[in-house]
């Protein structure tokens, strides 16, 4: 009787209406490329985005005439290469989709967990490398003759930032780290 | 590789097509994974050796392709079940209504999918499709003592959540 019951609903799920239309080769191939020149297009982006960020920073290093807050932009900077750096190696290691069917489902999920846990992990050294850049800028902002108020702000601001930053992240790598533990015990 | 690439999409076309839907509630969402399964089948196929069959091979991917979007990180993502713990509690989410018709029993059957973890979504998707316990385990790479505890479980969810509304609805 019940694996009567299991049949029927098998029987409903493959016998349901198909909604979309299948596609065809000439689409898919349009589509494959479409997603090629999207993720090109990110790239761009993305170093577009370095750049600029690149020439403000140098921008600043030129125009502060405090030794301080120069030191500070150039750390800044430097910090900002490493970190594009970091994730230019990153999406290098992206998984390409014509691997995917070497890997069986449970493979394939726990290398894309660990690569999120590795991501997580390294939190902090995504953030680390601003740190010095931005306290040589503060110290140097203290030194100028800002009010103390305005410093002790600027700081204030500056440890929250980093603090919710580094606490979301440890969210997401504990729910990662549970997965991953779920998945060992399959 | 069109040649092959046509005769997957006309064998599994369907099947992918629920697949979809079992991860993507949202219309526009499940095409677009749709589409993305396609295009990832289309470059894999270039690379099939055949050292699994090809109906493994589809499968592997359409999964792996669908659960790389799961794992995104998503605010609104919804807490996801394991089969063996509380799924009790997600058919509680789910209409309980008597009586309901074909659709509305397709409707609760994603809902409750879509709530599961994704490997217990990956072997209730695959058993819906009348895969066996084999090529389950060959698909998801658990092993078949496994497949089978979380097989004989989904048969008990299934029976004890959903005959009453096939039935009624036919």
């Amino acid at each position: 009787m019940a694996n009567e019951h299991d049949a029927d609903i098998r029987q409903m799920w493959r016998q349901q209406s198909r909604q979309d239309q299948t596609m065809s080769v000439e689409e898919v191939r349009r589509r494959a490329a479409d997603f090629d020149r999207k993720v090109e297009r990110w790239k761009q982006v993305g170093t577009l985005t370095v750049a600029l960020l690149i020439v403000k920073n140098v921008w600043e290093v030129w125009v502060d005439t405090d030794m301080l807050e120069r030191a500070g932009d150039c750390l800044m900077l430097l910090a900002l290469l490493f970190i594009a750096y970091r994730f230019w190696r990153h999406s290098r290691a992206e998984v390409v989709p014509s691997t995917l069917g070497l890997a069986s489902c449970i493979e394939h999920y726990r290398a894309r967990l660990l690569r999120q846990r590795e991501l997580s992990r390294d939190a902090w050294a995504f953030i680390l490398p601003f740190v010095p850049g931005f306290g040589l800028i503060i110290v140097g902002r203290a030194f100028e003759g800002r009010p103390a108020s305005q410093v002790a702000l600027l700081i204030a601001v500056a440890v929250a930032i980093f603090a919710a930053v580094l606490w979301t992240i440890a969210r997401g790598r504990r729910t990662i780290e549970r997965e991953i533990d779920a998945l060992t015990g399959e | 590789m069109e040649d092959r690439y046509a005769e997957v999409a006309r064998t599994f076309g369907a099947a992918l097509e629920r697949l979809a839907g079992g991860y993507e509630r949202d219309p526009d969402a499940r095409r677009d994974l749709l589409q993305e399964i396609h295009v990832a089948l289309w470059r894999s196929l270039a690379r099939y050796d055949g050292r699994c069959s090809l109906r493994t091979w589809v499968y592997r991917v359409a999964h792996n392709t669908a659960i790389s979007r799961v794992v995104r990180p998503r605010a609104a993502a919804p807490t996801l079940v394991a089969i063996d713990d509380d799924l009790d509690s997600v058919a509680e989410v789910v209409d309980r209504e008597h009586g309901v018709d074909r659709r509305r029993a397709l409707d609760r059957l994603y809902a409750l999918i879509q709530r599961l973890r994704p490997l217990d979504r990956q072997v209730m998707l695959l058993y819906l499709e009348e895969e066996d316990a084999a090529s389950i385990a060959e698909i998801t790479g658990l092993s078949a003592a496994n497949v089978s505890t979380k097989v004989r479980r989904i048969k008990q969810i299934l029976v004890r959540q959903f005959h009453e509304g096939t039935h009624h609805g036919e």
